[in-house]
């Protein structure tokens, strides 16, 4: 059988934009930005007549550089333009080309197992219920508000979440077109909404379930949660928008919300600083009805108040360290 | 509303801008109450300041007297009492904070208000003190008793003798003329014309309440009669309201005099000065815990709550209903007179509490809830960093006589004094899907033991009676 040599064009973001198929021992292949090329290459830092590939019989390709004046390197290395280089498959670089070489001597990765991608199958599915969850949770809130001027209130609210919604999904959008060359508007769409329309409504419910259970704990766990909510929604807009891998992705996932919540916490410090009015009210009321935990004797409540001394003894003490009373002779 | 009461219960000192208080005695009225060293002298009525009594006539109209006259000569007596009171940060050349003083009794010692020179008495390391005289001799200033209950303050300067003033223990009938004398807002030795109105009725420390101007810079100057005796010390005025100031009775001076032994910054170190302190205004706050057994109740949609706590609380209740008429809260606000201050921005020793009761018409069980939150929520403490630390807080679900309610209960410690603790303990009922209350207590500069001996007996006086 003739040895074969395939040879293809790759653009910024590795997708094939030229593809050249050479057979036959002592096939060539010349590439550069010349027209007579075999392949042509719009490259500034590329030569008229760059690199030439020869097919060997032995199957393997020999890579000859013309005497150009930026070279070439293959898989990262520089070639020699007297020897050349013999490669059973390689990327190129070509001034800021990279060219992928492949014959049937290399050796071709297993299979992968098939995962069908619920996201992408189901996307105008979950696109919708994120969005419907989205629009109740704001409707319902305003309705809980009271009666008074609802629709208007319910529109507002309405317009506003889908304003942030289309900003959130546009800029997503924006990545996917500019690295992978889709908009994948549904899916961005189905991941904002599902993950905002859930974390709504979670939240809601976790303050339900913090008055009916009185846990005391319930608080780093909603922390927590949001956590694993903007994990989440960061992996699979990044998993869908670019080519990073899956554990570049989940590094990111991993890193960016909590950057993001700390800067946020930091500005909210700023604008409602932790000061010494701050008094926490505790856990929202819900009617009475959905109370499910019992209520403490009021003798209990009292005696858990006198151990109040000693927290505010030890955030006067930290106080004080934190900041000193200059002139104390204490 | 809850600022609109404040005010109004702005009595005292704290609430009110403390600056000072005036006092002026009407001549002819007040010479039945004048001991016999306070006549009018001859001077003053040879310069027809103030018509010579005669005998078998009726007494002039005194709108009909040169006022300005009768001022000049009683400012004209006291100057050579009275000095400016400084105090300097560090060393500093410009005074952080000043006020007035006048001389009484016969070893040198000058009265002025506790407020005045507070910073110096805590900070000794960090203020100074000086005072200025009227022919501008200046020289330090040494404190030596301090009475944080009725804001007055004994000085001394070495080797300063000024003529004392004579002092009278009574107090002026109501109505009478009288006159206020300070620095106020450093722009030299000024007098005020006014009305003495006697004692304030419904304030826990005694004050007598002045009518007439007063500014910033008169607390500590003497407050004079007709016959420019000294009956109070000017201590502070409503700022919210015209001319209404208040001046403490000259009665509280002699008993501080005579604890004034030794300057406080060779006798006593800054640690002990501030537990004296902070002992004064518990003794101060006993007199408003240790009263009131049985607390007054008073009862709203249902709700039993209590009301007056003790004979120094004033309530007031306001109905309002909200624009949209499907939310009615009535509230029942109780509060003590204004405490006392420790320094100028520390005041300790008031209690107040609101009850909001809050009915709801035609609203979902949900609805009605989150409004309540709202209510519950809305609500502010005040405190600067510089003087409190954070609060500690413990909430839970509680049984009631009666009925269930979340309670949150917070404490914080005074950086400065370790005994003294702001209490903060707010009640949301929940046994109702249409009615609610909201109860927020505030105990300000208080002992931990009695904040929550008192709490004990505010959550026991509540109750749902139907």
């Amino acid at each position: 059988m003739d040895p074969l040599m395939l040879v293809e064009v790759l653009d910024v973001h590795g997708h094939v934009q030229i593809r050249q198929r050479v057979s036959g021992a002592g096939g060539q292949c010349r590439i550069g930005r010349s027209l007579r090329c075999d392949v042509t290459i719009d490259d500034t830092f590329a030569a008229a007549e760059h690199v030439q590939l020869t097919l060997q019989q032995d199957g393997r390709v020999l890579v000859q550089d013309l005497h150009t004046r930026n070279g070439t390197r293959v898989d990262g290395q520089i070639i020699d333009a007297e020897n050349g280089r013999l490669i059973v498959h390689g990327e190129l670089q070509i001034g800021r080309t990279h060219v992928r070489v492949r014959t049937e001597e290399a050796q071709l990765p297993p299979e992968r197992p098939f995962h069908r991608d619920v996201l992408r199958h189901y996307r105008t599915l979950l696109a919708v219920a994120g969005l419907l969850l989205c629009f109740s949770f704001a409707a319902f809130l305003q309705w809980t508000y009271g009666p008074d001027q609802l629709t208007r209130r319910i529109l507002i609210a309405e317009l506003t979440t889908a304003a942030a919604l289309a900003l959130w999904v546009a800029a997503w959008c924006l990545v996917s077109r500019l690295t992978a060359g889709a908009w994948l508007v549904r899916i961005h769409l189905a991941i904002a909404a599902c993950c905002v329309g859930l974390w709504t409504w979670g939240y809601w419910l976790y303050g339900l379930a913090g008055f009916a259970l009185q846990w005391r704990w319930l608080g780093p766990f909603a922390v927590l949660l949001a956590a694993l909510v903007a994990l989440a929604a960061a992996f699979l807009h990044l998993r869908h928008a670019t080519h990073l891998k899956r554990t570049v992705s989940l590094l990111l996932a991993v890193i960016v919300p909590p950057v993001l919540g700390g800067v946020w916490w930091l500005t909210d410090q700023q604008i409602d600083p932790r000061t010494v009015n701050r008094v926490e009210t505790g856990a929202q009321i819900f009617p009475p009805s959905l109370r499910l935990a019992p209520t403490m004797n009021p003798a209990d409540y009292l005696a858990d108040i006198e151990r109040l001394q000693r927290e505010a003894n030890r955030n006067r003490q930290q106080s004080l360290l934190q900041s000193p009373i200059l002139d104390t002779d204490e | 509303m809850r600022r609109l009461f404040r005010k109004l219960l702005c009595f005292g000192l704290g609430g009110c801008l403390v600056l000072t208080g005036a006092d002026a005695a009407m001549a002819a009225e007040d010479h039945a109450v004048e001991p016999p060293g306070a006549q009018i002298t001859p001077a003053a009525v040879a310069e027809g300041v103030v018509p010579a009594p005669v005998e078998g006539t009726e007494e002039p109209d005194l709108a009909e007297q040169p006022l300005s006259n009768a001022a000049r000569v009683r400012l004209d007596r006291a100057r050579e009492s009275i000095v400016q009171i400084r105090g300097f940060f560090s060393k500093a050349q410009s005074s952080a904070f000043h006020g007035s003083g006048f001389a009484v009794g016969d070893e040198g010692f000058i009265v002025t208000n506790y407020h005045v020179v507070a910073d110096a008495v805590l900070h000794p390391q960090r203020y100074r003190l000086e005072y200025v005289t009227a022919d501008d001799r200046t020289g330090r200033l040494h404190v030596y008793a301090v009475d944080v209950r009725n804001d007055l303050a004994v000085v001394k300067a070495e080797g300063l003798m000024l003529p004392p003033m004579r002092v009278r223990t009574d107090i002026p009938r109501q109505g009478a003329r009288a006159y206020s004398i300070g620095f106020p807002l450093n722009l030299g030795l000024t007098i005020t014309e006014g009305v003495a109105n006697g004692l304030v009725a419904s304030g826990f420390a005694q004050r007598i309440h002045y009518t007439g101007a007063i500014n910033s810079g008169m607390s500590g100057g003497p407050a004079l009669d007709a016959g420019g005796t000294v009956y109070g010390i000017n201590v502070s005025v409503n700022a919210a309201r015209q001319l209404v100031g208040f001046v403490v009775p000259a009665r509280h001076i002699e008993p501080l005099l005579k604890r004034a032994r030794k300057p406080f910054d060779e006798a006593l170190s800054a640690q002990q000065v501030r537990d004296l302190v902070a002992q004064q205004a518990l003794a101060y706050e006993a007199g408003i815990f240790e009263s009131g057994a049985t607390p007054a109740t008073q009862t709203l949609s249902g709700y039993m709550l209590p009301a007056r706590m003790g004979p120094a609380f004033d309530c007031y209740t306001v109905g309002s209903s909200e624009a949209e008429r499907r939310l009615q809260i009535e509230t029942i606000s109780c509060a003590t007179p204004a405490g006392v201050l420790l320094q100028s921005d520390l005041p300790v020793g008031q209690v107040q509490f609101e009850h909001r009761v809050i009915r709801g018409q035609d609203l979902h069980p949900l609805q009605f809830a989150q409004r309540v939150n709202d209510v519950a929520r809305n609500y502010s403490r005040t405190g600067s960093q510089r003087n409190v630390a954070p609060f500690a807080c413990r909430d839970a679900l509680v049984s009631l006589d009666g009925f269930d309610a979340r309670i949150s209960t917070c404490a914080r410690q005074y950086r400065l004094f370790a005994g003294l603790y702001d209490l903060a303990v707010t009640v949301t009922s929940i046994n109702s899907t249409q009615r609610a209350v909201v109860s927020q207590l505030d105990l300000q500069g208080v002992d931990f033991e009695t904040g929550t001996q008192f709490i004990r007996r505010y959550l026991g006086a509540m109750r749902w009676i139907r």
